[in-house]
């Protein structure tokens, strides 16, 4: 008891119960001042995805989230400032607004002209302005233009899907592209199906054995779609055609069941019919028999009544 | 005494019986109304807002809205069966306890259906069923048969009043207003008793209540359809239609028990309601409880037997305490026990006893109906995906609530009314003597 009491004495005299309070405001505010905390700003995070297609077309997709109390959470309704850059220009794509997926997308027309730098980069920047709980956010794409032409080849029973991959020099020429990944698809109803991949060789070209026995249309008509994924210089290009590869798809005339179709069975309309005259007729007669019950009252009441009339007439 | 005169004294026995003023029944009915008129401000809430102030959703598109239809719908069976049966065998002791069967009938078809006009999200929409409806949708079948269910239920009723109709307009005891009275004497058909009257009236009776048999068990047979006839776990089942008619009848006859102890104990009608007629329905109950659990039992064993991936998905549901547990074991075994219990056993059955089952059965069979619509909603064939997990999953709104209330309190506020201008007990019934009677007397038997 007594070291106890020592050891306080000592204690207060060095002014430790000022030093320990003081650490304790540090620690409390240290801690009010972690990630995620109320009060202090989230980063956001920003992707952006840019996909050429055959006609030409080009799409930068755009998806905001942020981590939110260890979780990922969508940013809808915020809006990302597209914008196309080089050493000298600084053109404005356009603004769009995330959906409640915080996902956006924007078209880039085909003829509009966008800036590209001496090596032949197109620089995409989106930016996030950041609100009063986000910060901001600049996410900065750059991709070369590249062509793909398929082309499918038959031999015997045998098909193979073609894919060329160039690009254009100043001069208008086609400038083959060797070593770029191709994956091969074919387009089915809810997804792609893949079908194969090959690298372009020296002469920017692959191909791919078309597998057989591959359903199509009536005709036999298949879409076939070749694309390059997420390359680092090129990004995602895309090319799709059709040809009749597939084996033609017989549809059966549909098997009239009935329920499925648009006019009734005639034996379900018939029993309807049967079933539903069969009660109303009932239903009919009771009800003139109920008039009748009516009917025969009245005529007896009348009678009785002259009946008595008859009685008190001398 | 000549049989008029004993109809007429009977009348007038039976209608001061339960015409006298009474506060409690004042109090009952402005709480109906209140009741009611809450369930109309629901209505306007979501006739204005939309279907949105429901629990029902994308996945869950019926909720206790549907769960009341097929529960009215069950009820009604009370009359169609009872009555037209026990009419049909010319059972004698029958005859107190016909009216009650009749008017449960004819009020809870009124009722049912309107829960489906509901849950429609456009009611506006409604007589598009009739224009452009398909013969081939069993939800066509279901309107169809609805709806001459009703005619036939309302004129089996009408038929069994004209002869109290006529003894009410030729009574000069009761004070009857004049209005009142010109009612009656349009409804009596001008009713005199004459032979070819009563021929008429006789085989009227005895084709409606033979043509309300099949129809009643058609309507909840083709309801049940609307279930079956759909490829969805928990309602793909061949036996459901005779399933929904075994739970239609035994709900029907539960309910009769309690309209009959309530009428009986607060309008006093202890002389024509006897403890007799509480156990011969009571017994009919016993049996019907038995065949719905055995209905009940065949279902689910079947389906969790055959282990179909979906099928479980909605059985594990039922089973499990975590989910819907608790209400299934409820229903399937205190719903069918309890009736078992307290009319199987004679030193357990008396008036109150049968009574307290029957309620207890009627309130599991309307968990049951519950269980039947909902779990399997929230069970779709195809998993989800990038939908709001809430909306495979169901909570009945205070709107829901609301218009569920309203709609048990109508029932009532209808049962008090018709009192108004029918007797509850067929007094023309009773003190008819039957032929078979009258030949005994005469001693021909």
């Amino acid at each position: 008891m007594q070291r106890k009491k020592l050891f306080q004495e000592n204690f207060n005299s060095m002014g430790m119960n000022k030093i320990f309070s003081i650490i304790l405001v540090a620690v409390v505010i240290s801690g009010l001042n972690r990630p995620g905390v109320a009060g202090e700003l989230i980063n956001p995070r920003l992707d952006a995805t840019y996909v050429k297609s055959t006609d030409g077309s080009k799409r930068i997709s755009l998806s905001l989230s942020a981590r939110i109390d260890e979780k990922r959470v969508s940013i809808g309704n915020a809006e990302l400032h597209v914008t196309a850059s080089n050493d000298i220009l600084n053109t404005e794509l356009g603004v769009v607004t995330t959906n409640q997926t915080g996902k956006a997308f924007l078209d880039l027309k085909g003829d509009r002209s966008i800036p590209k730098d001496n090596d032949g980069y197109y620089t995409f920047n989106i930016r996030f302005a950041g609100n009063q709980s986000l910060n901001e956010v600049i996410k900065t794409i750059r991709v070369k233009d590249i062509f793909m032409e398929m082309s499918v080849s038959k031999k015997d029973s045998l098909t193979d899907v073609f894919v060329k991959v160039f690009t254009i020099n100043e001069a208008g020429e086609k400038v083959a592209v060797p070593g770029i990944p191709v994956d091969f698809f074919i387009k089915r109803i809810f997804c792609l199906y893949r079908f194969g991949g090959e690298k372009t060789d020296s002469l920017g070209t692959c191909s791919v054995e078309f597998p057989q026995s591959i359903p199509g249309d009536t005709t036999g008509k298949i879409e076939v779609v070749t694309r390059i994924i997420d390359h680092d210089d090129y990004a995602t290009v895309e090319t799709a055609g059709s040809f009749n590869g597939g084996n033609p798809v017989i549809i059966e005339p549909m098997h009239k069941r009935g329920l499925g179709d648009t006019d009734a069975p005639l034996w379900m309309v018939y029993t309807l019919l049967v079933l539903l005259s069969g009660v109303w007729l009932h239903v009919l007669y009771v009800i003139l028999s109920i008039i009748r019950i009516n009917i025969i009252g009245k005529r007896a009441e009348a009678e009785e009544k002259a009946r008595l009339n008859a009685a008190i007439k001398p | 005494m000549n049989p008029q005169e004993l109809a007429q004294k009977k009348l007038v026995e039976i209608i001061s019986h339960y015409d006298k003023p009474s506060g409690l029944r004042n109090v009952l009915f402005g709480f109906f109304f209140l009741v009611l008129l809450f369930a109309v401000y629901a209505f306007v809430t979501q006739m204005v807002k939309g279907q949105i102030v429901t629990g029902m959703r994308d996945y869950v598109v019926w909720g206790i809205y549907d769960v009341n239809f097929i529960f009215f719908i069950g009820i009604s069976y009370a009359g169609a069966m009872i009555s037209g049966i026990l009419h049909l065998l010319h059972v004698e002791w029958r005859k107190p306890i016909i009216r009650i069967a009749e008017m449960i009938t004819v009020i809870s078809v009124f009722i049912g259906p309107v829960y489906v006009l509901i849950s429609m999200g456009r009611i506006d929409r409604f007589f598009n069923i009739f224009t452009h409806g398909r013969i081939q949708s069993p939800i066509v079948w279901d309107v169809l048969a609805i709806v001459t269910y009703l005619a036939c239920s309302i004129l089996f009723l009408y038929l069994a009043l004209i002869r109290d109709y006529a003894l009410l307009r030729d009574n000069s005891e009761l004070k009857i207003s004049k209005w009142r009275r010109f009612v009656y004497t349009k409804l009596a058909a001008t009713y005199i008793n004459h032979p070819k009257q009563k021929k008429l009236l006789g085989r009227s009776l005895t084709i409606m209540s033979a043509l309300i048999i099949p129809l009643a068990i058609l309507v909840h047979s083709v309801l049940a359809w609307i279930f079956g006839m759909t490829i969805r776990p928990g309602w793909h089942s061949t036996i459901f239609a005779p399933y929904f008619v075994v739970a239609a009848v035994f709900s029907g006859t539960a309910v009769l028990i309690i309209a009959m102890w309530i009428f009986r104990k607060y309008y006093h009608l202890e002389e024509y309601i006897t403890e007799k007629h509480f156990k011969y329905i009571g017994t009919i109950l016993l049996v019907l409880a038995g065949l719905y659990g055995y209905f009940t039992f065949a279902e689910y064993l079947t389906v969790w037997y055959g282990s179909e991936t979906w099928e479980l998905e909605v059985i594990y549901k039922l089973f499990d305490f975590n989910s819907y547990g608790f209400w299934f074991y409820l229903a399937a075994f205190i719903g069918v026990l309890a009736p078992i219990i307290f009319t199987g056993f004679p030193f357990l059955r008396n008036i109150n006893t049968i009574t307290i089952g029957s309620v207890i059965a009627v309130v599991c069979m309307w968990i049951k109906r519950y269980l039947i619509v909902i779990p399997t909603l929230e069970t779709p064939l195809l998993p989800l995906q990038d939908t709001r997990p809430e909306y495979a999953h169901y909570t009945a709104t205070w709107v829901e609530w609301a218009l569920t209330a309203g709609g048990m309190a109508t029932f009532c506020l209808f049962f008090m009314i018709f009192l108004k201008f029918m007797p509850i007990i067929p007094v023309a019934d009773i003190t008819e003597v039957s032929d078979a009677k009258k030949e005994i007397i005469s001693g021909k038997l």
